[in-house]
């Protein structure tokens, strides 16, 4: 418990090893050890987080029994009024695919994608990811991770044999070419940590509270029409050249378990 | 045989961490929990290398340079160990609660200094403070922390803290 000679010496000596390694990240050797330490505790985490989906399952089930009953009949509603739009979306599609023939249009892009279980988290904030898929799976660094709907959840910047690391969208290496869905309002999308804001909208350009925003597509890093999150709040300063909108995401984080990654 | 038994935990802890008890539930720091135990009850020459290899097994889930929570862990054992020795020296349940409390905050204030420094010098720009700070998950840890570290003296490190023993027993009464 005291901190004496050699203690403060083995303080000394770990401090300046963990600098080097902070700082030589990219080395071959730091690279190694880092992926000898993510498959050697992979089985761990798997576990581990298995039984942390199979405790929140049940104690979700137990505790909001009510909640769900009610949540299942209004789904209920929510599908037939869904059908009826569905056979309206159906004669326009085939309206549309036709229109396409006639026009010479080229097939739309298809997402090839795969599907993954989260085993842990940052546990300080939901920045980071580790999912049970990695290289051997055809994961690679740079591809994107989505949830249900095409909401965007990061993008891969490590993949291990059978693991992988995800960035999650909130954090600040995130930066998004987005337009709004409607209006075709372009501009930025970046990660403050735990926020997410639309930037360098031009101040003359309308924004609006709970409009949807996209991936543009235009900085070739992030595929076209990914669901980025809505519009939450707008701000708009009289000295600022530029608008930002603080935006909510669609992503129910705290329960998000399975993600889907497009493979190009 | 012991000290490796508190290694394993250790481990266990860090992945629990980040497995189970993640931003999704809770948000409880439970490595934390464990690394100011250690600090407080045994050697350094354990604790330092010990929580320094479990602060990489917490930097495979961060975003932050690997080896970041290392540096943390080890840098706060130190000054946990110091402020033991110099201003709260008697294993007190208050004394515990505050050194808990500190903790987090202190936790909180490496990971700040620790990772600007390291965006600063590597990329040249830093990171808002707000986003090290502004989590409810921080609030959270700042009263279940201390708790949790009771939990941990009253389970695992019971035999080696006579005088924790007996203000516990001594606070038992009150209560009963």
């Amino acid at each position: 418990m005291n901190l004496n000679r050699s203690g403060f010496l083995i303080f000394l000596s770990l401090f300046f090893l963990t600098f080097s390694i902070v700082f030589f990240d990219q080395s071959k050797v730091v690279a190694t050890s880092h992926s000898i330490i993510a498959t050697s505790s992979a089985p761990f985490q798997i576990l581990i987080s298995r039984l942390r989906d199979f405790y929140t399952f049940w104690t979700d089930a137990l505790f909001n029994i009510r909640e769900l009953k009610l949540k299942n009949q209004e789904l209920i509603q929510k599908n037939l009024e869904l059908e009826s739009a569905l056979a309206d979306i159906s004669d326009l599609k085939s309206e549309n695919e036709s229109l396409k023939k006639q026009l010479n249009f080229a097939n739309e892009y298809r997402r090839n994608l795969i599907g993954a279980n989260i085993i842990s988290r940052d546990y300080q904030n939901s920045r980071s990811f580790i999912i049970d898929a990695g290289a051997l799976d055809g994961l690679a660094v740079g591809m994107t991770v989505l949830a249900g709907g095409g909401n965007i959840v990061g993008q891969i910047i490590l993949a291990n044999e059978r693991t992988s690391q995800i960035r999650a969208i909130f954090d600040t290496g995130t930066k998004i070419s987005s337009v709004t869905q409607i209006s075709r309002v372009a501009g930025l999308t970046r990660g403050l940590g735990s926020d997410l804001i639309l930037d360098l909208v031009p101040k003359s350009q309308d924004l609006g509270i709970d409009e949807t925003i996209i991936s543009s597509g235009q900085d070739g890093i992030w595929p076209k029409g990914l669901v980025v999150g809505k519009i939450a709040v707008i701000e708009s300063g009289q000295n600022q050249i530029f608008k930002i909108a603080h935006l909510k995401s669609l992503i129910d984080w705290s329960r998000l378990e399975h993600v889907f990654i497009i493979i190009p | 045989m012991r000290k490796f038994f508190l290694f394993i935990i250790l481990l266990a802890c860090a992945i629990i961490q980040l497995s189970f008890l993640n931003p999704s539930y809770m948000g409880v720091n439970l490595i934390l929990a464990f690394v100011i135990a250690l600090a407080l009850t045994q050697e350094i020459s354990f604790t330092l290398p010990a929580v320094w290899f479990a602060g990489f097994i917490i930097d495979l889930n961060k975003t932050l340079y690997f080896g970041i929570s290392s540096l943390v862990f080890i840098t706060l054992v130190v000054i946990i160990t110091l402020g033991h020795r110099f201003f709260l020296s008697s294993r007190r349940i208050k004394n515990i609660i505050i050194l808990g409390i500190l903790a987090v905050i202190i936790e909180r204030i490496l990971f700040l200094v620790f990772v600007n420094l390291a965006v600063l010098l590597k990329e040249g720009f830093y990171e808002s403070p707000a986003s090290f700070f502004n989590t409810f998950g921080f609030l959270l840890e700042l009263i279940i922390t201390p708790i949790i570290i009771l939990g941990f003296f009253k389970l695992l490190f019971k035999d080696s803290v006579q005088e924790f023993k007996q203000e516990w027993q001594k606070n038992y009464q009150i209560f009963k």
